[in-house]
Protein backbone atom coordinates (compact mmCIF):
# COMPACT_ATOMS: atom_id res chain seq x y z
CA UNK A 1 0.00 0.00 0.00
CA UNK A 2 2.89 2.39 1.01
CA UNK A 3 4.42 1.80 -2.32
CA UNK A 4 1.61 2.62 -4.40
CA UNK A 5 0.84 5.58 -2.52
CA UNK A 6 4.54 6.80 -3.08
CA UNK A 7 4.49 5.66 -6.64
CA UNK A 8 1.36 7.74 -7.27
CA UNK A 9 3.12 11.09 -6.16
CA UNK A 10 5.97 9.98 -7.93
CA UNK A 11 3.85 10.34 -11.24
CA UNK A 12 1.12 13.33 -10.33
CA UNK A 13 5.04 14.85 -10.00
CA UNK A 14 5.99 13.94 -13.11
CA UNK A 15 2.61 15.28 -15.23
CA UNK A 16 2.10 18.37 -12.53
CA UNK A 17 3.43 21.74 -14.29
CA UNK A 18 2.95 23.50 -11.15
CA UNK A 19 3.61 22.51 -7.62
CA UNK A 20 1.69 19.70 -5.90
CA UNK A 21 -0.09 20.44 -2.33
CA UNK A 22 -0.55 18.12 0.56
CA UNK A 23 -4.10 19.07 0.72
CA UNK A 24 -4.66 17.37 -2.85
CA UNK A 25 -2.78 14.91 -2.60
CA UNK A 26 -4.98 13.68 0.12
CA UNK A 27 -8.02 14.31 -1.86
CA UNK A 28 -6.82 12.04 -5.27
CA UNK A 29 -5.12 9.51 -3.34
CA UNK A 30 -7.79 9.35 -0.62
CA UNK A 31 -5.76 8.90 2.26
CA UNK A 32 -4.26 9.83 5.44
CA UNK A 33 -2.51 13.03 5.74
CA UNK A 34 0.71 11.07 8.20
CA UNK A 35 0.35 8.87 4.51
CA UNK A 36 1.60 11.25 2.25
CA UNK A 37 4.08 12.96 4.44
CA UNK A 38 5.67 9.59 5.19
CA UNK A 39 5.53 9.10 0.91
CA UNK A 40 7.03 12.53 0.32
CA UNK A 41 9.53 11.59 3.13
CA UNK A 42 10.28 8.55 1.26
CA UNK A 43 10.55 9.93 -2.34
CA UNK A 44 12.88 13.20 -0.46
CA UNK A 45 15.77 10.50 0.31
CA UNK A 46 15.17 8.92 -2.99
CA UNK A 47 15.60 11.89 -5.17
CA UNK A 48 17.85 14.46 -2.85
CA UNK A 49 20.95 12.99 -3.74
CA UNK A 50 24.01 14.04 -5.71
CA UNK A 51 23.37 11.68 -8.35
CA UNK A 52 19.98 12.72 -8.90
CA UNK A 53 19.13 14.78 -11.56
CA UNK A 54 15.59 14.89 -10.17
CA UNK A 55 15.31 16.63 -6.93
CA UNK A 56 11.99 16.95 -5.13
CA UNK A 57 11.56 20.65 -3.48
CA UNK A 58 9.41 20.85 -0.36
CA UNK A 59 7.90 24.06 1.25
CA UNK A 60 5.07 24.65 3.11
CA UNK A 61 3.08 21.43 2.82
CA UNK A 62 3.85 21.72 -1.29
CA UNK A 63 6.02 19.89 -3.57
CA UNK A 64 7.76 19.93 -6.97
CA UNK A 65 9.80 18.41 -8.84
CA UNK A 66 12.90 20.46 -9.97
CA UNK A 67 16.07 19.99 -11.23
CA UNK A 68 19.29 19.48 -9.24
CA UNK A 69 20.67 22.75 -8.84
CA UNK A 70 24.27 21.02 -10.08
CA UNK A 71 22.83 21.21 -13.74
CA UNK A 72 22.39 24.85 -13.41
CA UNK A 73 24.58 25.63 -16.46
CA UNK A 74 23.01 23.22 -19.07
CA UNK A 75 19.37 23.61 -18.09
CA UNK A 76 19.51 27.53 -18.17
CA UNK A 77 21.45 26.70 -22.28
CA UNK A 78 18.13 24.84 -22.61
CA UNK A 79 16.01 27.00 -21.83
CA UNK A 80 17.54 29.92 -22.72
CA UNK A 81 17.11 31.65 -18.90
CA UNK A 82 17.18 35.33 -18.89
CA UNK A 83 18.86 36.49 -15.72
CA UNK A 84 16.90 37.65 -12.64
CA UNK A 85 16.57 40.83 -10.99
CA UNK A 86 19.18 41.57 -7.95
CA UNK A 87 17.33 41.84 -4.43
CA UNK A 88 18.33 45.40 -2.55
CA UNK A 89 19.30 45.02 0.78
CA UNK A 90 15.88 45.87 2.44
CA UNK A 91 14.42 43.07 0.84
CA UNK A 92 17.16 40.74 0.86
CA UNK A 93 17.12 41.25 4.45
CA UNK A 94 13.27 41.02 4.87
CA UNK A 95 13.57 37.80 2.99
CA UNK A 96 16.11 36.04 5.18
CA UNK A 97 13.88 36.84 8.23
CA UNK A 98 10.72 34.91 6.46
CA UNK A 99 13.40 32.22 5.19
CA UNK A 100 14.58 31.39 8.37
CA UNK A 101 11.28 32.12 10.71
CA UNK A 102 8.66 31.18 8.58
CA UNK A 103 4.99 31.21 8.86
CA UNK A 104 6.10 34.85 10.29
CA UNK A 105 4.02 38.08 11.00
CA UNK A 106 4.49 41.55 9.71
CA UNK A 107 4.83 42.46 13.42
CA UNK A 108 7.89 40.00 13.78
CA UNK A 109 9.88 41.04 11.16
CA UNK A 110 9.11 44.47 11.66
CA UNK A 111 10.67 44.00 15.51
CA UNK A 112 13.91 42.29 14.24
CA UNK A 113 14.50 45.51 11.48
CA UNK A 114 13.26 47.96 13.29
CA UNK A 115 11.65 49.59 10.14
CA UNK A 116 8.71 49.12 8.31
CA UNK A 117 8.49 47.00 5.72
CA UNK A 118 4.99 46.78 4.18
CA UNK A 119 5.78 47.83 1.20
CA UNK A 120 9.04 45.46 0.80
CA UNK A 121 6.77 42.19 1.17
CA UNK A 122 4.53 43.29 -1.41
CA UNK A 123 7.15 43.48 -3.66
CA UNK A 124 8.40 40.19 -2.53
CA UNK A 125 5.01 38.97 -2.90
CA UNK A 126 4.60 40.41 -6.20
CA UNK A 127 8.12 38.45 -7.60
CA UNK A 128 6.70 35.42 -6.16
CA UNK A 129 9.72 34.94 -3.78
CA UNK A 130 6.86 35.04 -0.82
CA UNK A 131 3.73 34.38 0.00
CA UNK A 132 1.30 35.14 2.80
CA UNK A 133 -1.69 32.98 4.63
CA UNK A 134 -4.56 34.54 6.88
CA UNK A 135 -4.77 32.39 10.09
CA UNK A 136 -8.16 32.87 10.72
CA UNK A 137 -7.52 31.91 14.84
CA UNK A 138 -5.29 34.64 15.22
CA UNK A 139 -6.55 36.73 12.50
CA UNK A 140 -3.04 37.97 11.70
CA UNK A 141 -1.45 37.22 7.80
CA UNK A 142 1.73 34.93 8.27
CA UNK A 143 4.34 35.44 5.36
CA UNK A 144 6.44 32.55 3.96
CA UNK A 145 8.93 32.10 1.18
CA UNK A 146 7.73 29.96 -2.06
CA UNK A 147 9.30 27.29 -3.81
CA UNK A 148 10.10 29.55 -6.20
CA UNK A 149 12.73 31.02 -3.52
CA UNK A 150 14.15 28.03 -3.11
CA UNK A 151 14.52 27.68 -6.96
CA UNK A 152 16.28 30.65 -6.82
CA UNK A 153 18.90 29.64 -4.08
CA UNK A 154 19.14 25.97 -5.39
CA UNK A 155 17.89 24.86 -2.41
CA UNK A 156 15.22 21.74 -1.00
CA UNK A 157 14.07 23.02 1.78
CA UNK A 158 14.74 26.01 3.95
CA UNK A 159 16.04 24.02 6.78
CA UNK A 160 19.33 23.46 3.63
CA UNK A 161 19.77 27.24 4.43
CA UNK A 162 22.95 28.24 6.54
CA UNK A 163 22.95 27.89 10.40
CA UNK A 164 19.09 27.44 10.15
CA UNK A 165 19.11 25.68 13.68
CA UNK A 166 20.51 28.59 15.21
CA UNK A 167 18.80 31.38 13.80
CA UNK A 168 15.28 29.52 13.58
CA UNK A 169 15.50 29.00 17.47
CA UNK A 170 17.54 32.12 18.53
CA UNK A 171 17.27 32.57 22.09
CA UNK A 172 17.49 36.36 22.38
CA UNK A 173 14.47 36.74 19.62
CA UNK A 174 12.31 34.04 21.91
CA UNK A 175 13.40 36.53 24.72
CA UNK A 176 12.32 39.54 22.86
CA UNK A 177 9.02 38.43 21.60
CA UNK A 178 7.75 37.20 25.15
CA UNK A 179 8.83 40.75 26.56
CA UNK A 180 6.41 42.02 23.47
CA UNK A 181 3.65 39.68 24.16
CA UNK A 182 3.45 40.48 27.97
CA UNK A 183 4.03 44.09 27.15
CA UNK A 184 0.31 43.64 24.85
CA UNK A 185 -1.11 41.69 27.48
CA UNK A 186 -0.37 44.43 29.84
CA UNK A 187 -2.17 46.89 27.47
CA UNK A 188 -4.96 44.56 26.75
CA UNK A 189 -6.01 44.06 30.70
CA UNK B 1 33.56 65.59 10.45
CA UNK B 2 32.10 61.83 9.27
CA UNK B 3 29.65 62.30 6.75
CA UNK B 4 27.92 59.37 5.68
CA UNK B 5 26.00 58.97 2.73
CA UNK B 6 22.08 58.61 3.61
CA UNK B 7 21.10 55.79 1.13
CA UNK B 8 23.12 53.44 2.07
CA UNK B 9 21.12 52.64 5.32
CA UNK B 10 18.16 51.61 5.35
CA UNK B 11 16.91 52.37 9.31
CA UNK B 12 18.08 53.03 12.39
CA UNK B 13 19.48 49.60 13.42
CA UNK B 14 21.94 49.28 9.35
CA UNK B 15 23.06 52.40 10.85
CA UNK B 16 23.67 52.04 14.61
CA UNK B 17 25.35 48.42 13.44
CA UNK B 18 27.60 50.16 11.41
CA UNK B 19 28.75 52.35 13.91
CA UNK B 20 29.68 49.74 16.16
CA UNK B 21 31.12 47.92 13.79
CA UNK B 22 33.32 50.58 12.54
CA UNK B 23 34.45 51.12 16.07
CA UNK B 24 35.57 47.62 16.34
CA UNK B 25 33.03 46.89 19.70
CA UNK B 26 31.11 44.44 20.87
CA UNK B 27 27.59 44.97 20.97
CA UNK B 28 26.51 46.43 25.03
CA UNK B 29 25.26 49.03 26.99
CA UNK B 30 28.91 50.92 27.04
CA UNK B 31 29.57 50.53 23.28
CA UNK B 32 25.55 52.27 22.69
CA UNK B 33 26.56 54.44 24.72
CA UNK B 34 29.79 55.29 22.87
CA UNK B 35 28.17 55.65 19.51
CA UNK B 36 25.13 57.82 21.11
CA UNK B 37 26.98 61.24 19.94
CA UNK B 38 27.92 59.75 16.44
CA UNK B 39 24.03 58.84 15.76
CA UNK B 40 23.03 61.79 17.18
CA UNK B 41 24.89 63.92 14.97
CA UNK B 42 24.14 61.88 12.05
CA UNK B 43 20.45 62.30 12.23
CA UNK B 44 21.06 66.04 13.01
CA UNK B 45 22.67 66.19 9.25
CA UNK B 46 19.90 63.96 7.51
CA UNK B 47 17.98 65.93 5.41
CA UNK B 48 16.10 62.76 3.13
CA UNK B 49 14.37 61.10 5.96
CA UNK B 50 10.40 60.67 5.30
CA UNK B 51 8.53 60.95 8.44
CA UNK B 52 7.67 57.31 8.48
CA UNK B 53 11.55 56.72 8.55
CA UNK B 54 12.26 59.80 10.77
CA UNK B 55 9.72 58.07 13.64
CA UNK B 56 12.22 55.08 13.35
CA UNK B 57 15.17 57.03 13.74
CA UNK B 58 13.73 58.77 17.13
CA UNK B 59 12.66 56.14 18.34
CA UNK B 60 16.13 54.64 18.52
CA UNK B 61 17.61 58.33 19.11
CA UNK B 62 15.12 58.26 22.31
CA UNK B 63 16.93 54.52 23.25
CA UNK B 64 20.20 55.59 22.87
CA UNK B 65 19.83 58.90 25.26
CA UNK B 66 18.58 56.54 27.81
CA UNK B 67 21.67 54.01 27.46
CA UNK B 68 23.47 57.46 27.63
CA UNK B 69 22.31 58.83 30.19
CA UNK B 70 22.36 55.77 32.78
CA UNK B 71 25.75 55.54 31.77
CA UNK B 72 26.58 59.36 33.50
CA UNK B 73 24.30 58.51 35.86
CA UNK B 74 24.90 54.94 36.82
CA UNK B 75 22.73 55.36 40.28
CA UNK B 76 19.29 56.18 38.16
CA UNK B 77 16.87 53.89 38.28
CA UNK B 78 14.41 53.30 35.39
CA UNK B 79 11.27 51.46 35.04
CA UNK B 80 10.84 49.52 31.66
CA UNK B 81 13.45 46.45 30.36
CA UNK B 82 16.35 48.44 29.56
CA UNK B 83 18.18 45.63 27.55
CA UNK B 84 15.69 46.06 24.81
CA UNK B 85 17.94 48.29 22.58
CA UNK B 86 21.47 45.93 23.07
CA UNK B 87 19.23 42.48 22.24
CA UNK B 88 17.46 43.98 19.42
CA UNK B 89 20.55 45.13 17.88
CA UNK B 90 22.46 41.76 18.29
CA UNK B 91 19.45 39.55 16.97
CA UNK B 92 19.16 41.95 14.14
CA UNK B 93 22.80 41.43 13.81
CA UNK B 94 22.22 37.95 13.52
CA UNK B 95 20.02 38.13 10.93
CA UNK B 96 21.75 40.38 8.86
CA UNK B 97 24.64 38.06 9.00
CA UNK B 98 22.17 35.28 7.48
CA UNK B 99 20.95 37.84 4.76
CA UNK B 100 24.93 37.87 3.29
CA UNK B 101 25.02 34.53 3.47
CA UNK B 102 21.98 34.39 1.43
CA UNK B 103 23.22 37.03 -0.79
CA UNK B 104 26.54 34.83 -1.51
CA UNK B 105 23.91 31.67 -1.90
CA UNK B 106 22.24 33.71 -4.57
CA UNK B 107 25.25 34.81 -6.76
CA UNK B 108 26.49 31.08 -6.88
CA UNK B 109 24.99 29.98 -10.55
CA UNK B 110 22.75 27.15 -8.72
CA UNK B 111 19.10 27.19 -9.66
CA UNK B 112 16.50 24.52 -9.54
CA UNK B 113 14.14 24.25 -12.66
CA UNK B 114 10.46 23.12 -12.92
CA UNK B 115 8.32 21.48 -15.51
CA UNK B 116 7.11 24.56 -17.54
CA UNK B 117 3.30 25.22 -18.53
CA UNK B 118 3.10 23.90 -21.86
CA UNK B 119 1.86 26.71 -24.54
CA UNK B 120 -1.38 25.54 -25.97
CA UNK B 121 -2.38 28.48 -28.29
CA UNK B 122 -6.20 28.46 -27.90
CA UNK B 123 -9.18 30.68 -28.90
CA UNK B 124 -9.61 33.08 -26.63
CA UNK B 125 -12.99 31.78 -24.45
CA UNK B 126 -13.90 32.78 -21.23
CA UNK B 127 -14.23 30.42 -18.47
CA UNK B 128 -15.11 31.71 -15.05
CA UNK B 129 -14.29 29.09 -11.96
CA UNK B 130 -17.40 27.14 -10.82
CA UNK B 131 -17.65 28.11 -7.52
CA UNK B 132 -17.48 32.35 -8.23
CA UNK B 133 -20.43 34.19 -7.14
CA UNK B 134 -21.00 38.07 -6.96
CA UNK B 135 -20.39 38.14 -3.06
CA UNK B 136 -17.19 36.38 -3.63
CA UNK B 137 -15.99 38.88 -5.86
CA UNK B 138 -16.96 41.74 -3.62
CA UNK B 139 -15.20 39.90 -0.32
CA UNK B 140 -12.47 39.21 -2.32
CA UNK B 141 -11.99 43.25 -3.57
CA UNK B 142 -13.22 44.43 0.34
CA UNK B 143 -9.94 42.31 1.11
CA UNK B 144 -7.36 43.51 -0.71
CA UNK B 145 -8.59 46.82 0.20
CA UNK B 146 -7.79 46.31 3.79
CA UNK B 147 -4.29 45.40 2.96
CA UNK B 148 -3.95 48.72 1.71
CA UNK B 149 -4.49 50.14 4.39
CA UNK B 150 -0.84 51.13 5.18
CA UNK B 151 -0.94 53.53 1.76
CA UNK B 152 -3.58 55.97 3.83
CA UNK B 153 -2.27 59.40 4.31
CA UNK B 154 -2.00 60.06 8.03
CA UNK B 155 -4.45 62.26 9.61
CA UNK B 156 -3.40 65.69 9.49
CA UNK B 157 -3.38 67.71 12.43
CA UNK B 158 -2.98 71.60 12.69
CA UNK B 159 -0.50 72.02 15.48
CA UNK B 160 0.16 75.72 17.36
CA UNK B 161 3.75 77.15 16.48
CA UNK B 162 5.63 76.59 19.22
CA UNK B 163 8.95 78.68 19.64
CA UNK B 164 12.17 76.42 19.58
CA UNK B 165 15.28 76.43 21.69
CA UNK B 166 17.44 78.06 18.94
CA UNK B 167 14.91 81.03 18.45
CA UNK B 168 14.71 81.66 22.42
CA UNK B 169 18.94 80.90 22.20
CA UNK B 170 18.84 83.95 19.65
CA UNK B 171 15.93 86.00 21.81
CA UNK B 172 18.38 85.96 25.08
CA UNK B 173 21.34 86.69 23.25
CA UNK B 174 20.06 89.27 21.72
CA UNK B 175 19.42 90.63 25.14
CA UNK B 176 22.00 90.17 26.46
CA UNK B 177 23.89 92.65 23.66
CA UNK B 178 21.72 95.04 24.89
CA UNK B 179 21.68 95.10 28.76
CA UNK B 180 24.30 94.35 30.46
CA UNK B 181 22.25 91.55 32.60
CA UNK B 182 19.04 89.89 32.34
CA UNK B 183 16.66 89.17 35.51
CA UNK B 184 15.69 85.70 34.41
CA UNK B 185 12.08 85.44 36.26
CA UNK B 186 11.17 88.26 33.43
CA UNK B 187 12.84 86.08 31.32
CA UNK B 188 10.17 83.69 32.11
CA UNK B 189 7.88 86.38 32.87
CA UNK B 190 7.04 86.91 28.82
CA UNK B 191 6.59 82.83 28.40
CA UNK B 192 3.25 82.74 26.70
CA UNK B 193 2.48 78.90 28.21
CA UNK B 194 4.63 76.30 30.16
CA UNK B 195 6.41 74.55 27.15
CA UNK B 196 7.78 78.07 26.41
CA UNK B 197 8.84 78.33 30.00
CA UNK B 198 10.34 75.25 30.03
CA UNK B 199 12.08 76.25 26.08
CA UNK B 200 13.52 79.35 28.06
CA UNK B 201 14.95 77.46 30.66
CA UNK B 202 16.86 74.95 28.24
CA UNK B 203 18.38 78.00 25.98
CA UNK B 204 19.68 79.33 29.33
CA UNK B 205 21.29 75.90 29.95
CA UNK B 206 22.34 75.78 26.45
CA UNK B 207 24.07 79.00 26.93
CA UNK B 208 25.76 78.61 30.09
CA UNK B 209 26.94 75.40 28.98
CA UNK B 210 28.49 76.96 25.55
CA UNK B 211 29.82 79.74 27.94
CA UNK B 212 28.14 82.54 26.39
CA UNK B 213 26.42 83.28 29.77
CA UNK B 214 27.13 83.37 33.24
CA UNK B 215 24.59 82.92 35.83
CA UNK B 216 24.66 85.06 39.04
CA UNK B 217 22.46 84.54 42.35
CA UNK B 218 23.72 86.10 45.42
CA UNK B 219 21.75 84.19 47.75
CA UNK B 220 19.33 80.70 47.93
CA UNK B 221 16.09 81.86 46.51
CA UNK B 222 17.07 85.50 45.57
CA UNK B 223 16.72 86.98 42.47
CA UNK B 224 19.10 85.44 39.77
CA UNK B 225 20.70 87.13 36.63
CA UNK B 226 21.96 86.41 33.48
CA UNK B 227 25.30 88.48 32.27
CA UNK B 228 27.34 87.76 29.08
CA UNK B 229 30.48 86.24 29.78
CA UNK B 230 33.47 88.78 28.72
CA UNK B 231 36.18 86.09 28.36
CA UNK B 232 33.93 84.84 25.03
CA UNK B 233 32.51 87.23 22.33
CA UNK B 234 29.05 86.56 21.39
Amino acid sequence: MKERIISSIEGLLLVANKELTVRRLVEILEVKKEDIIEAIEALKQKYNQKNSGIHLTINNEKIQFTTNPDNTEIIKKFLNEEEKGELTKPSLETLTIIAYRQPVSKQEIEQIRGVNCSLILRNLMIRGLVEAKEDSQKMEIYYSVTLDFLKYLGINQVSELPDFEKLNSDENLQKLLRQKEEGQTKINI
Amino acid sequence: MYYIKLEQFEGPLDLLLKFIEEEKLKINEISLAYVANRYLEYLNQAKNLSLEELVDFLTVAAKLILIKSRSLLPTLIFEEDEDNLEKQLKIYKEYYDASQKIEALSRQPRQSFCRLKPFRPQEVKFIPPSKITLELFSETFAAVLKNLDFLQVMPQVAMEKTISITEKIELIKKLILKNISVNFKKLLKGAKNKTEMIVSFLAVLELVKQRIVIVKQENLFEEIYLEKNNTYHL
